[in-house]
């Protein structure tokens, strides 16, 4: 499901998202954050990659291909490994919030991104500071909300019995 | 192994960058791309305009013809003094899909005879210049990305200067050269082209003049231009490519 949801994402971003007058979220981040969430660190970073990729060659995007590629692979890898947590002492992992995380995670793939896009000259520093706000706060919004409802909703099928447990 | 993973995705994301920057542009990822999801973009694009009705897709119709005319009887007229005019061919096409702001995706493409860097135009004035063209699309960069800048010329006192995108605000801001050269709200401003008509043709409608900014002692005089076209609400557009044929 959300597999699907990557890959279509770029799409819904081009017909729909960016047509808004409000500013919208980034729809590719957030499906990177949320498989990363779910499915941990190796599937977010493989999905930031293909995902990003897809983003990168999808017109009307002109910039450098790759660079949405390897900010969300980046991403992907991170909000996983955060969402795990360290092991304690006691052999019992400790999972951090997902409210917390996904708003993390959003927040640092929406600024990588703007933050790669000026350093490498796609956009002028000006213009990527301009729809920063718009989309950071939509991206951050949507990233903790459905973060905890998908988390939830793994625990409540992890509960019950004969149920694969890596599938969300 | 998951490590080993990691590190190779990680990588390859680096080496892609890298590529695409100094080796070679990646197009044949790009026009993958544009087969892929442009053509999807362009189909969805039918679909919502069937779901239209006949009376809309008439109407395109007719814009789309008197558009042709326009363009093919030549803006150019208007300004004796502006560059010969080359032959060149009108290409319909629809917006499909928008980038963030400042690009959009037209569904015509090199097939259609699109090329890179050539104008793009409505009914109301300028949008932009083609900025890729893939098989079946095409990215139109629109005339207030930050990074634009359009030759131009006062409708009335034919005084020349340049129109660049403001991050952000949906206006543009035009420099003219003569920083004593008269300049009221409400003047029309033109494109003034460029040889061979490319990326703009002469005589397009830019925009008009929403508010001088006063700046003592500035070398150039300054103002922010509303654009003609409403690009935020773009949906048939023409695109002038050279016609080799004519």
């Amino acid at each position: 499901m959300l597999v699907l949801f990557l890959l279509v994402a770029p799409l819904l971003q081009v017909l729909l998202v960016n047509r808004s007058p409000w500013g919208g979220p980034d729809l590719v981040a957030l499906a990177v954050v949320w498989l990363a969430l779910s499915r941990g660190p190796v599937w977010g970073c493989v999905a930031g990659l293909a995902g990003g990729l897809a983003a990168d060659v999808t017109p009307p995007a002109d910039g450098t291909v790759g660079r949405t590629a390897l900010v969300l692979a980046v991403t992907g890898l991170l909000a996983g490994r955060w969402r795990e947590g360290k092991p304690s002492p006691e052999g019992r992992t400790r999972e951090h919030n997902p409210l917390l995380v996904g708003a993390a995670g959003a927040a640092l793939a929406t600024l990588l991104q703007a933050g790669a896009a000026v350093a490498l000259g796609d956009e002028p520093w000006r213009a990527a500071l301009a729809a920063l706000p718009w989309t950071l706060g939509w991206t951050v919004a949507l990233g903790a909300l459905v973060s905890a409802v998908l988390l939830r909703r793994r625990r409540s099928r992890e509960g019950e019995p004969r149920v694969a447990m890596r599938r969300a | 192994m998951k490590r080993a993973l990691v590190l190779l995705v990680l990588l390859s994301g680096i080496v892609l960058v890298v590529v695409d920057r100094t080796l070679m542009p990646l197009e044949p990822l790009r026009a993958a791309g544009s087969t892929v999801y442009g053509t999807v973009q362009s189909a969805i694009g039918t679909v919502t305009r069937s779901v239209g009705g006949e009376g809309r897709l008439r109407a395109l119709e007719q814009e789309n013809a008197r558009l042709r005319a326009e363009m093919l009887a030549g803006g150019v007229k208007s300004r004796p003094a502006a560059t010969v005019p080359a032959p060149y061919r009108g290409v319909s096409a629809h917006v499909v899909g928008f980038g963030q702001g400042r690009n959009v995706t037209i569904d015509a493409g090199s097939a259609a005879g699109v090329v890179r860097d050539v104008t793009v135009l409505n009914a109301d004035g300028l949008v932009g210049k083609i900025s890729w063209a893939g098989p079946a699309t095409a990215s139109v960069s629109l005339i207030t990305d930050p990074g634009s800048s359009v030759g131009a010329r006062m409708a009335d006192s034919g005084e020349l200067g340049v129109v660049a995108g403001v991050p952000g605000e949906g206006l543009l801001r035009l420099s003219l050269f003569d920083p004593n050269a008269p300049l009221e709200v409400g003047d029309q401003v033109m494109t003034l082209g460029s040889a061979g008509g490319r990326p703009y043709v002469a005589g397009v409608p830019i925009g008009t003049v929403a508010q001088i900014e006063r700046v003592p002692g500035a070398a150039t005089r300054t103002a922010l231009v509303r654009p003609a076209a409403r690009l935020s609400a773009l949906d048939l557009v023409a695109v002038v490519v050279p016609d080799p044929g004519r």
